[in-house]
């Protein structure tokens, strides 16, 4: 090579470097922090000169455990400061600082503003990690933060730091500190008290996380009084809190019947409560979704409260986090228009820098002003709005099952294993996720009725199929069902009890899918089958050992099913979108350990199994013996090898997208072949939900 | 220089950030270990790092001075607890599974390896470590469709800088030096190995790292690396 080749390259990489650096994150940030530090200097906007820099400046020249009190004997305007002490107590070190240095005071609001500002910024690089430039781009050059704080000097993102932070403490389960976020979000700004119920419908309408808000409530408590009793003992701030104005603009959007007016906005919101409510389960992306809809929908609904859209904004990054580029433009677009408007509205600016221009349709524009300026922002607004609505809440599959829950049917034959399947799938769902419900506990007699001479559990017949029917379905329409269990130990029913639905109803029993009923209303029909030795291994063991038989009975019991079995079990087979068939690599030896087996999987669905087996080799170092189309439709696995709970758990993060919103966060993962019927059932799972399914 | 045949790529700290994945493999393997014994965490630490260094210098430069098995293995013997077989394996698999998991690819590296399919040119790993864990580290990057031949130190009975590894894949390909392109993070091995045979050396560069004097190229990620073979060599 020669020289030449040398330093080309070289060249071209330093060029490459640079250009790199100009568009790079740390750039962007720089640029940002530039922008924000210019519009401090060149700037005081007029509520911070007129209303917050005054007050607080009289606070520290006068001061008291009540300066809203000392504020307001001095003949101090009543919509000064209408915050509390924690508002308070962020702003008085920058100010007090600044009057130390002997710099305006508007610059200790300014800089406070600033770290907040960054401590939002890093928060989101939490809950958004690895993604530096999308967020420069989204959040540190947004004009939303840089415009309504540095031009108009709105305080939001104080109260929008804690709310930040109050979502991260859900990412991280740090549930105590979710509560003492969300109370010092509300106390700093009394407006965001408007947030708390989405945070509690969030953990009310996510049995994952439910027995967690008890903590939240606790941190929320124990904070409280810190906040709360300084404001409770000044009365001024009562009065003063009054006068703030984001209460009264609740009711400047009106509709009037009559002569009456009616608040739309209240409306609007408790109405967006109500919805919410009704969900049936929530996860975190529908929650985030959710509530920036709302609070965006509240920002377009008041355009005369701009600083109202901050609410909506690290909810809003994080919907355009996950968004097509069409709905990072618009929000983006909004954004900026948004910020414009607001900038010329309440910065005593006349018009919006780009309608400053003197080309006719501006001046018409100009002219028109007020109205087409607030159709273009309504419009861009309320076209974002529609399009998250449509994309990120319709078409979510939780939101889309919200209204019923999942049926998930396991048919086989006795002795195969259903109940322990089932089991083990709501050990990954969570059991406070899933209802179960079994065909043993409709059996017509009890154990030691004189019917079971002369016919089978097998038998249709000798089982209340249709009670057991009406109790699937009915459970499947998310309402309570009383029913009886079957002792296993006892051979007896139990006396009626009450057991509610959930989001997951498993039905487990030996002729679930036999019903066509049941069958069409499964959005996920397994069915168990087993090498008939290890069958008959496996229930000798489990009737004899566990449930008290006699050998000769359980034998005698297996030979007298056979023809029932071959009649009305095996045919549920071909009905399933899922089988599981398990074959023993060796001789089975009685009562002794059953060795490793080989795990046959048909699936309906079975397209992903390429996928699926990668990652069993690769991470579960699993043999997968043979897999590809076979007949009807089914794909086949067949898979040997002992995973551990943890590759299982890894594949399944690989596998669904998502997965968190799907399991338990404290999903138990079974070992060897059990954990890989969960891995397969969680899997189908997930495709069941992303199906268009009745 | 002209357009390479095939290009000859490290897959360690080349492709994906090495230290990261290793760094939480590592600490995951010493928290198991001193939460089944009564081990101390810096006992551990510093068990492992001297079984490290003894493995290394006993085998010399070859694939099996970096098998974390024997690692395990010579701690724990180190510990006085002699060869614990199932302990070593669980620490084993241990390990592997959390740095598979912590494994990320570097921004634009499956972007660079598609491109170069496009282009025809075939990509072949020449790397140090066992057949083993690379096949299962580059199936989980999910980029073994993109490369075209693996060679690793276990297969060349070699590391690099030595020729061996290199010759390897330049027979595999049926190739010569000069018409291919060495592509690494470490001057020492990936670039003096591949220039002593007259391979020219790309240098993949960290965000602080100063590119090798006699790199052919110093780039810092693969989107660059990416638009400097098409504005230079004008791949089809």
């Amino acid at each position: 090579m020669g020289c030449h080749l040398h330093q080309t390259p070289f060249k071209m990489a330093r060029i490459g470097r640079y250009l790199k650096a100009l568009m790079g994150p740390q750039a962007l940030f720089l640029i940002g922090v530039f922008i924000r530090l210019g519009l401090i200097l060149a700037l005081t906007p007029s509520i911070v000169s007129t209303w917050y820099v005054p007050f607080m400046s009289h606070s520290i020249a006068n001061w008291s455990f009540d300066p809203w009190g000392t504020w307001l004997a001095h003949g101090g305007d009543p919509q000064a400061f209408p915050y509390g002490y924690s508002m308070w107590l962020t702003l008085l070190p920058g100010i007090v600082m600044s009057h130390w240095m002997g710099a305006p005071a508007y610059f200790g609001y300014a800089i406070t503003l600033l770290l907040t500002d960054l401590i939002t910024l890093k928060l989101l690089t939490r809950l958004i990690p690895n993604r530096p430039r999308f967020l420069m781009i989204t959040y540190w050059l947004s004009p939303i933060p840089i415009l309504l704080s540095y031009a108009l000097g709105f305080n939001d993102l104080i109260p929008i730091a804690w709310l930040t932070l109050a979502l991260v403490a859900i990412q991280t389960h740090r549930f105590g500190l979710v509560g003492v976020a969300l109370m010092a979000s509300i106390a700093t700004k009394f407006s965001m008290i408007l947030a708390a119920p989405f945070f509690i419908l969030f953990f009310f309408k996510n049995n994952a996380i439910r027995h967690q808000f008890k903590p939240v409530v606790i941190g929320a408590l124990l904070v409280s009084p810190l906040l709360w009793l300084p404001n409770l003992l000044s009365g001024s701030i009562s009065s003063m809190l009054i006068y703030n104005r984001e209460v009264q603009k609740l009711a400047s959007l009106t509709w009037s019947i009559g002569t009456d007016p009616v608040a739309l906005l209240p409306l609007a919101y408790g109405l967006a409560l109500y919805s919410i409510w009704r969900t049936r389960r929530l996860n975190f992306n529908l929650f985030i979704t959710i509530t920036g809809l709302i609070f965006l929908g509240l920002a377009l609904l008041s355009p005369s409260t701009p600083g109202w859209i901050l609410w909506a904004f690290p909810f809003l990054i994080l919907i355009q986090a996950e968004s097509d580029r069409i709905t990072i433009g618009l929000i983006g677009t909004y954004a900026v228009l948004h910020s414009l408007l607001a900038v010329t509205y309440f910065s005593g600016w006349p018009t919006p820098p780009i309608l400053l221009l003197q080309h006719p349709i501006w001046v018409f524009v100009s002219q028109q002003g007020h109205l087409m300026n607030l159709t273009l922002l309504l419009g861009i607004g309320g076209l974002a709005w529609f399009r998250l609505w449509r994309d990120r809440v319709i078409s979510d599959p939780f939101f889309r099952r919200s209204r019923t829950p999942f049926l998930l049917g396991i048919a086989g034959d006795s002795g195969v294993g259903k109940d322990t399947l089932q089991q083990a799938v709501g050990d990954i769902l969570g059991p406070h996720s899933v209802s179960t419900i079994s065909g043993d506990d409709y059996h017509s007699w009890d154990r030691h009725q004189p019917m079971w001479k002369v016919m089978t559990h097998l038998n249709p017949l000798a089982n209340h199929l249709d009670g057991f029917q009406n109790d699937v379905l009915t459970l499947a329409s998310g309402t309570q069902i009383i029913c009886r269990e079957y002792n296993h130990h006892t051979g007896k029913m139990s006396t009626p009890h009450p057991k509610r639905s959930n989001d997951f109803v498993i039905a487990s029993g030996l002729h679930v899918l036999l019903l066509p009923s049941i069958r069409k209303r499964c959005h996920l029909s397994i069915y168990l089958d087993m090498d008939e030795s290890l069958r008959r291994h496996l229930k000798i063991s489990r009737d004899v050992g566990e449930r008290g038989h006699s050998l000769e009975s359980v034998l005698a019991n297996i030979e007298k099913r056979q023809m029932d079995a071959n009649r009305f079990i095996h045919p549920q087979r071909d009905w399933a979108d899922l089988v599981f068939k398990l074959i023993p690599l060796h001789s089975l030896i009685p009562n002794a350990p059953i060795g490793p087996c080989r795990l046959v999987v048909h699936s309906r669905y079975g397209e992903w199994f390429q996928r699926l087996q990668r990652d069993l080799i690769v991470i579960a170092g699993l043999s997968v013996v043979t897999w590809g189309e076979i007949q009807d439709g089914y794909f086949e696995i067949q898979i040997e090898g002992d995973p551990k709970p943890n590759d299982l758990s890894l594949i399944a993060s690989r596998l669904i997208p998502h997965a968190e919103n799907l399991l338990d966060p404290h999903a138990k993962w079974g070992a060897g072949s059990i954990g890989l019927m969960q891995l397969f059932t969680a899997v189908h799972i997930h495709l069941a939900l992303h199906r268009n399914h009745p | 220089m002209s357009i390479p045949r095939a290009i000859l790529l490290d897959l360690d700290n080349t492709l994906y950030p090495y230290q990261t994945a290793h760094q939480a493999a590592h600490q995951l393997m010493v928290e198991t270990l001193c939460r089944h014994t009564s081990i101390q965490p810096s006992d551990a630490e510093s068990a492992i790092s001297h079984a490290k260094q003894m493995v290394k210098s006993r085998l010399g430069a070859v694939a099996a001075s970096h098998h974390r098995l024997l690692y395990i293995q010579t701690a724990l013997e180190q510990l006085g607890l002699r060869s614990q077989v199932v302990l070593s394996l669980e620490l084993e698999q241990i390990y592997w599974h959390c740095f598979l998991r912590s494994m990320v690819l570097f921004e634009g590296a499956y972007n660079w390896l598609d491109q170069c399919r496009l282009w025809g040119i075939p990509v072949v790993i020449v790397t140090d470590l066992t057949v083993q864990i690379q096949f299962r580290k580059l199936a989980y990057l999910a980029i073994d469709p993109l490369i075209h031949y693996v060679v690793t130190s276990e297969e060349a009975g070699c590391e690099k800088p030595n020729p061996a590894p290199f010759e390897l894949a330049l027979h595999k390909l049926q190739l010569q030096p000069a018409d291919t392109i060495m592509v690494g993070d470490n001057p020492a091995t990936d670039g003096r190995g591949a220039m002593a045979l007259g391979i020219p050396f790309f240098h993949k560069l960290d965000t602080h790292s100063v590119a090798d004097q006699q790199a052919s190229l110093g780039f810092y990620d693969y989107a660059q690396l990416t638009h400097w073979m098409t504005s230079q060599w004008n791949p089809i």
